[in-house]
């Protein structure tokens, strides 16, 4: 009998522990935040502004008290007040003066940071994502292009309810569509930041004016809404410079992170549109007499999928041309971009660096220090070789046909 | 001593491969070991030959002593006094592993997972189960074993097959080329001096079925445990890149954090604690279970269960001391110049020590394992006293 009484306290016992541990955390007492803009204040304090999920939707009843700055679709509730701080940590702690909830940036999708403080250098807010707990590596890394980053919450954030969701979409789409831009995590830019021979990049996002009305009320202010394109090129932790949507498409091909595209490559006086398919970067690097030379190999699969006519897609000589004019045209177009890197950033965000440790180990070792330096006057010699596999579902010009017909 | 259970040689070989899996999984040293660079994955391919170097004494005296306790080994391999001093180290050793482990274990918890905790109530928690588990004696950790461990091997198997679209191959190269082969052989002889679970093939020898092969487990064991540790090791390498997993605490929470599939399985590192935190328990119950067990030895006390409570308080109250109970001290205590060097001596120095003496006095020790086997004897009592007797006849 006693045992048995035993085996109940001690089930009892069990039950209170049950109840949860002392680091338990509600989600009724939580604040999940969705994207942080982090930002200089003219003082040089680190400023915070957050965007947390209203879980009641009372964002969109209330508006005007946490929706004059948000982008006013109802969930969405970026904190009106902007917290500042020497530190991130201060300026988070900062926000629970005002805020009733606890913080949970377990969700963030996107950390966007200003060119300001970009500028600056971002290592500091970095060591902060890598050491706390509640912080993780998933969130996407972007500049705002913009002299007042704030403004980026009163953008249109199109069928997503909140900016942070609204840029996590645009990774998963805007990739299947159009290489013109890099949606990089915390962890890859950790890792390009790590890693020798290789700089990191953010994504970029531009902020225009909606001047034309769509719903026919002048007197409406229409938001601004957001571009995400191109690419923000870092050295160490620091802001050098960016890229624009073609360039970083050569990026993107370069470092092999392609998946398709659309090009119109010149040819004759018109143009002819292809979608690259696949492209694959090979890369070789040699040092002859301290000069570094890095030749890189590009296999790009193409399909035609417009043509103005003038020539006939469905010859094979003609084919040859067009894949021919592609390579002259990529070829000069990655050259420029690499040569804006070289001469404008001094910064390896390619990863040459990589592929020359890889390739040549022991002498890595004596230039690696001054990688970047050596990177900037290296001699760059690039190889496109491409091959037309499709012309679409008819053969002969569209408009080539009709002139047949007409004769 | 303890009425002998049995284990099954699967039963001892998922207790050395479960308890050795926890330092990989809690902080996988092997990536500051030397060379410290993309090679790590060639010095645990070397640990392997250092593993059975380190092992073989253990190996030899468990299989030449098979039948008798370890306390039973070192008293007629070094005579009564000597023998009860190397099984008084092999106590301290087990304790000192068991307080380290703790500590670790109690700041990786407050660093990444519960940092509010206080370490006393993870402690209590902690200390309770496995009290438990050691006071139920051999047979139920071994049983223990068959349910922990596997299910550890099916999360690493699974954080494996998850990571594997984000794997980047480049950051294995160049292979071979920032290393020398000294340096990887230091870190295979570090990563492998660090293995205290050699001790388990010493201790649970005892309680093997006599079917089972010693050696045959060993090897098992050592091949499952090094394909788990390379499947723990390389997505964490070539997911987090080489510079950011070794600056991490916790390197392979880091890696499956970042584990993700379709649009829907993402956050699941939670699985990986609700593996690591019975497999800490298992790896905790063993050293908690070994000490006892030997100390019982040592005091010819029936029963190691008397020992269970006071060895954990022990170790608890170490994890506990202020000055202690730190990450930058446990990191020292962990680290490889440390830690490997603690334990090296007392899991090949000793048992070598042991071999060596029993070559010199291989022929008397022989008449007396004959003896043993004779009359079918396993209590040192009976053996030395049985034996005294007949020499005296």
């Amino acid at each position: 009998m006693s045992k048995k009484l035993l085996v109940i306290l001690e089930c009892i016992l069990i039950l209170a522990l049950l109840t949860g541990c002392w680091s338990r955390k509600e989600p009724k007492n939580m604040s999940m935040v969705n994207s942080i803009l982090y930002d200089l204040s003219p003082s040089g304090e680190t400023q915070v502004m957050i965007e947390v999920m209203h879980p009641t939707g009372e964002g969109k009843k209330a508006g005007g008290s946490t929706g004059d700055t948000g982008s006013g679709d109802g969930a969405s509730a970026p904190m009106p007040l902007v917290f500042e701080g020497k530190t991130v940590a201060e300026a988070l702690r900062n926000l629970s003066k005002n805020q009733d909830k606890e913080l949970f940036g377990g969700l963030n999708q996107a950390r966007i940071f200003s060119e300001k403080l970009c500028k600056q250098g971002v290592g500091p807010i970095l060591d902060f994502f890598a050491r706390d707990h509640m912080t993780d590596e998933t969130p996407l890394m972007v500049v705002v292009n913009d002299d007042n980053p704030k403004r980026i919450y009163t953008c249109s954030t199109g069928m997503s309810d909140m900016l942070g969701n609204y840029l996590s979409s645009l990774s998963d789409t805007q990739q299947k569509i159009t290489c013109e831009a890099v949606f990089v995590t915390s962890l890859q830019f950790f890792k390009d930041y790590y890693t020798d021979g290789q700089q990191p990049v953010m994504g970029l996002v531009r902020i225009e004016e909606n001047t034309e009305s769509t719903n026919g009320d002048q007197d409406q202010p229409q938001k601004p809404y957001i571009i995400y394109e191109g690419l923000a090129a870092f050295k160490d932790d620091k802001l050098v410079g960016y890229m624009n949507g073609i360039e970083t498409r050569d990026y993107n091909m370069l470092t092999n992170n392609f998946k398709i595209t659309a090009i119109s490559v010149p040819y004759g006086n018109d143009f002819i549109a292809v979608i690259v398919k696949k492209a694959n970067s090979k890369i070789n690097t040699e040092l002859q007499n301290e000069q570094i030379k890095i030749n890189i190999k590009i296999k790009a699969v193409l399909t035609i999928i417009q043509e103005y006519g003038s020539i006939d897609i469905s010859q094979r000589e003609v084919i040859k041309q067009v894949e021919q004019e592609f390579n002259e045209f990529l070829k000069s177009e990655i050259e420029k971009t690499i040569k804006k890197a070289q001469n404008e950033f001094k910064s390896d965000i390619f990863g040459f660096g990589r592929f020359f440790h890889a390739q040549h180990p022991k002498e890595w070792q004596k230039i690696q220090e001054n990688w970047d330096e050596k990177f900037s006057k290296a001699q760059i010699s690039v190889n496109v070789e491409s091959s037309i596999i499709m012309e679409g579902e008819i053969k002969i010009p569209f408009t080539m046909e009709k002139k047949v017909n007409d004769k | 001593m303890t009425s002998k259970a049995s284990i099954t040689a699967t039963q001892l070989m998922m207790l050395a491969v479960g308890s050795s899996f926890m330092f990989p999984y809690t902080f996988m040293p092997i990536l500051n070991a030397p060379p410290a660079n993309q090679d790590v994955w060639l010095v645990l391919l070397l640990s392997i030959v250092y593993i059975v170097i380190m092992c073989s004494p253990i190996l030899f005296i468990a299989n030449k002593f098979r039948g008798l306790t370890v306390n039973e080994i070192t008293e007629v391999i070094l005579g009564k006094f000597a023998g009860k001093l190397a099984s008084f180290l092999f106590v301290l050793l087990f304790l000192f592993c068991y307080a380290a482990c703790l500590s670790m274990a109690a700041i990786f918890v407050k660093i990444a997972i519960i940092p509010e905790t206080p370490t006393w109530a993870f402690i209590a928690f902690a200390v309770v189960p496995i009290s438990y588990a050691t006071y139920k004696g051999a047979g139920t950790i071994g049983r223990l074993a068959t349910f922990i461990v596997p299910f550890i091997m099916f999360t690493i198997i699974i954080f494996f097959l998850m990571g594997i679209p984000q794997i980047d191959l480049k950051v294995l190269q160049p292979v071979f080329a920032d290393s020398t082969f000294l340096d990887i052989n230091k870190g295979a002889l570090i990563t492998s001096s660090r293995l205290t679970e050699k001790t388990i093939f010493l201790v649970f020898s005892y309680f093997l079925i006599k079917e089972a092969n010693i050696n045959k487990t060993f090897i098992k064991a050592l091949l499952l445990y090094n394909f788990f540790y390379a499947l723990i090791l390389l997505p964490t390498l070539l997911v987090l890149g080489v510079d950011l997993a070794q600056n991490a605490f916790n390197p392979y929470f880091v890696y499956t954090r970042q584990v993700h599939g379709y649009d829907f399985i993402e956050k699941v590192q939670a699985l990986n604690t609700l593996a690591w935190f019975p497999g800490l328990m298992l790896k905790l119950t063993l050293y908690n279970f070994m000490g006892c067990y030997m100390l019982s030895g040592i005091f010819k006390m029936k029963s190691h269960k008397s020992f269970v409570i006071p060895f954990s308080v022990l170790a608890a109250v170490f994890c506990l001391i202020p000055a202690i109970n730190k990450a930058d001290i446990i990191l020292t205590l962990a680290s490889d110049q440390i830690f490997p060097w603690i334990v090296f001596p007392f899991t090949f120095v000793l048992p070598l020590i042991l071999v060596i003496v029993y070559l010199i006095r291989k022929k008397k020790l022989d008449n007396i394992l004959q003896y043993i086997k004779q009359h079918d004897l396993s209590s040192q009592c009976l053996l030395l006293e049985n034996f005294k007797n007949d020499g005296n006849k």
